[in-house]
C-alpha cells in the first residue's frame, strides 16, 4: 500500500509543485492524469525517493521512501525519460543491475523481450529512441518491484508495441504490486487501469479505484444531449456526457471525458457525486 | 560495494587501461629523451603534467551515468560513496604509480642502469642539503593532499552535475589548479616581500633562508587543502545521500 500523507513539495523559488496531497494507493495499475505543469512528474519523483518532500511523507508499506534505505529502494523503481546504460546491451545491464532487485524475474524479462520483438543483445547506443525505450520497459517491468512508476511509457511506441506493452503490464503486474502510469494519451492502456489519480496545479482532485467511479457515474455518447448530464462535450457528431449512475452497476469509463470534466466548471459537482458514498475501504474500516 | 563496481565495470576498465597506456607512453618518452641526450628534466616535467591530468580526471569514469538509476540503486549511500572515492583516490593512482615506477625499475634492471626515480631523488637530496629540508615524509604528505584535493574536486563536480559532466570536470580541474597555484604564488610573494623589502642585494644564503621561512606558509596552505579535501569528501557523500534528482 502506498500512502501519501500531506505531501508537499516546493521548489527553491517558492513555487509549490505538490500541495498537501493525501491519498492511499492500493495495489493495481493506476492512471495519473493532470494538465501540463500539474506536478505529475514531481509526484512520481517524490514517490520514488528522488526528491525530498518539503513536508509530509510518502510511505511504501509503512516505510518512508525518502529515507532511501536499501530495503525500501529495492521495492520501488521509476523509469526515467532518458537513460544512459553503462553496458553495451540490456542483457549485460540486466546481469549486473538485477542483483539489487530480488524480485527480478528472468523469465518475465525474456518474455517481455519476445513480446517487443527484441533480442536483448542489440547495441543499446545504436538503437533509436523508441527501441531504447522498449528495451528498458522490457527490463523494468520484469523487476517485479512493489511500486513501479512509469512516466509516459507509451511515448515513441508504435501501435504494435503499445499492444505488447498492455500484454506485458497485464502479465507481469502481480496482485501485490502497484504501477502508476502518468500519461496524456489515456487510450493506449485504457483496459488496464484499476485506479485513477488526477492532479491539477499541484492539488490532488481525485484518487479512486475505477470500479468505484464507474459505480457512481456513467460515460455515455448519444446523438442528443442527455437531460441531466453533469458534464457534456461534443465531438464526432455525438454528445459525450457524464451522468449519474442510478443503477450502481459498473460501466466503462471514458478517462478523457472524466479528465475534461474535472478540468471544467462541473468539477465540484462531479467530485461531490463520486465522493458521495464512502469507498469500500472506508466501509470496511 | 562490489556490485556497485560491476555497474561501472566497462567504463572503469577502459579508464584504467587508458591510464596505464598513457603513463607507460609518457615514461617511455622520458627514457627516449635521456637516450637521445635531451633535457630530460623539462620533458619529465611535461610528462608529469600529462600523467597528473590523467590521475586527477579519474572521476570522469562516472560521467556517463544515469543519475536517476544510480539514486534508485538499492545500496547504502556510504557504499556508493566508498566506491567512488576508492576508485578515484586509490585505484587510478595505484595504476599510475605502479606503471610508472614499475617500468622505471624494470628498465633499470634490464639495462643495469639507475632507475630514473633514483636519479631524481639523488638530485632532490642535493636540494635537500641546500634547503635544510629534513622531512621527506612532509613532501610526500603534501603531494598526497594536493592530489586528493584535485581528484575530489573533480569527483564532486561529476556527482553534482546533471549534464556536460566531462567539460565541467575539466573546468573544475583547471580552476582548482589555478587557485592552488595562485595561493602558493601569493604566499611566496608575501614572504618574499616581507623578507626582502629592505634588502635589495640578496645573497644566496638569504635566498635559502627565505625559502626556509616559506615552509610554515606551505604547511598552512596545504593544511587548508587537507581540510578542503575532507570537506569536499563530505560534500560528495551528502550529494549521494541527499542529492535530489529533478530531471
Amino acid at each position: 500500500m502506498i500512502e501519501l500523507n500531506n505531501l508537499t513539495y516546493a521548489y527553491r523559488r517558492g513555487f509549490v509543485a505538490i500541495d498537501d496531497v493525501t491519498a492511499s494507493v492500493s495495489p493495481g495499475i493506476h492512471l495519473l492524469l493532470g494538465e501540463n505543469g500539474a506536478g505529475k512528474t514531481t509526484l512520481l519523483r517524490l514517490m520514488a525517493g528522488l526528491l525530498f518532500p518539503s513536508s509530509g511523507e510518502c510511505l511504501i508499506d509503512g516505510a518512508p521512501v525518502s529515507s532511501r534505505e536499501p530495503s525500501v529502494m529495492k521495492t520501488v523503481f521509476m523509469l526515467p525519460d532518458t537513460t544512459e546504460l553503462p553496458t553495451k546491451t540490456i542483457r549485460g545491464f540486466a546481469e549486473i543491475h538485477s542483483r539489487f532487485y530480488p524480485t527480478f524475474s528472468q523469465e518475465n524479462f525474456e518474455e517481455n523481450l519476445r513480446e517487443f520483438n527484441l533480442d536483448g543483445n542489440e547495441n543499446y547506443n545504436q538503437l533509436s529512441l523508441g527501441l531504447r525505450h522498449k528495451t528498458l520497459l522490457a527490463y523494468v517491468v520484469a523487476l517485479g518491484v512493489d511500486l513501479l512508476l512509469l512516466d509516459e511509457p507509451a511515448n515513441g511506441l508504435d501501435i504494435t508495441s503499445k499492444k505488447a506493452l498492455r500484454h506485458i503490464l497485464a502479465r507481469c503486474t502481480g496482485p501485490e504490486q502497484t504501477v502508476i502510469i502518468s500519461t496524456h494519451t489515456v487510450s493506449d492502456l485504457r483496459e488496464l487501469y484499476d485506479g485513477v489519480l488526477v492532479l491539477s496545479k499541484g492539488k490532488l482532485l481525485l484518487a479512486r479505484p475505477t470500479w468505484e467511479i464507474s459505480e457512481r457515474i456513467s460515460c455515455v455518447a448519444s446523438p442528443i444531449p442527455p437531460f441531466d448530464h453533469i458534464f457534456m462535450e461534443q465531438g464526432a457528431g455525438l454528445f459525450h456526457s457524464i451522468i449519474e449512475n442510478e443503477t450502481g452497476e459498473p460501466t466503462d469509463l471514458n478517462y478523457a471525458l472524466l479528465y475534461s470534466a474535472l478540468m471544467s466548471k462541473s468539477r465540484d459537482r462531479l467530485l461531490e457525486i463520486i465522493n458521495s458514498k464512502p469507498s469500500r475501504n472506508q466501509e470496511l474500516e | 560495494m562490489m556490485s556497485i563496481g560491476l555497474i561501472f565495470k566497462g567504463p572503469a576498465r577502459l579508464y584504467l587501461i587508458l591510464t596505464a597506456i598513457i603513463t607507460f607512453a609518457c615514461y617511455a618518452f622520458v627514457q627516449l629523451c635521456i637516450y637521445l641526450g635531451g633535457n630530460e628534466i623539462s620533458v619529465y616535467t611535461l610528462m608529469s603534467l600529462i600523467v597528473g591530468v590523467i590521475l586527477y580526471l579519474g572521476p570522469l569514469t562516472f560521467a556517463k551515468r544515469d543519475a536517476t538509476m544510480m539514486t534508485l540503486l538499492p545500496a547504502k549511500a556510504v557504499e556508493k560513496w566508498l566506491f567512488y572515492m576508492l576508485f578515484s583516490l586509490v585505484a587510478v593512482p595505484a595504476v599510475v604509480q605502479g606503471v610508472w615506477y614499475g617500468s622505471d625499475y624494470a628498465y633499470a634492471y634490464l639495462t643495469s642502469g639507475e632507475p630514473f626515480y633514483e636519479m631524481i631523488l639523488s638530485r632532490y637530496n642535493m636540494k635537500e642539503a641546500m634547503l635544510g629540508l629534513d622531512n621527506r615524509f612532509f613532501i610526500v604528505c603534501i603531494s598526497i593532499v594536493q592530489t586528493s584535493a584535485l581528484i575530489i574536486s573533480v569527483l564532486y563536480t561529476v556527482l553534482r552535475s546533471t549534464r556536460h559532466r566531462v567539460i565541467k570536470g575539466l573546468l573544475t580541474l583547471a580552476a582548482v589548479l589555478f587557485a592552488t597555484g595562485l595561493m602558493s604564488a601569493l604566499a611566496g610573494f608575501v614572504v618574499a616581500f616581507n623578507e626582502l623589502a629592505d634588502k635589495p642585494d640578496v645573497t644566496p644564503d638569504q635566498a635559502v633562508n627565505l625559502l626556509n621561512n616559506m615552509y610554515p606558509i606551505f604547511g598552512f596552505v596545504y593544511g587548508l587543502l587537507a581540510v578542503y579535501s575532507i570537506v569536499m569528501g563530505w560534500l560528495c557523500y551528502r550529494q549521494i545521500a541527499k542529492g535530489e534528482v529533478k530531471a
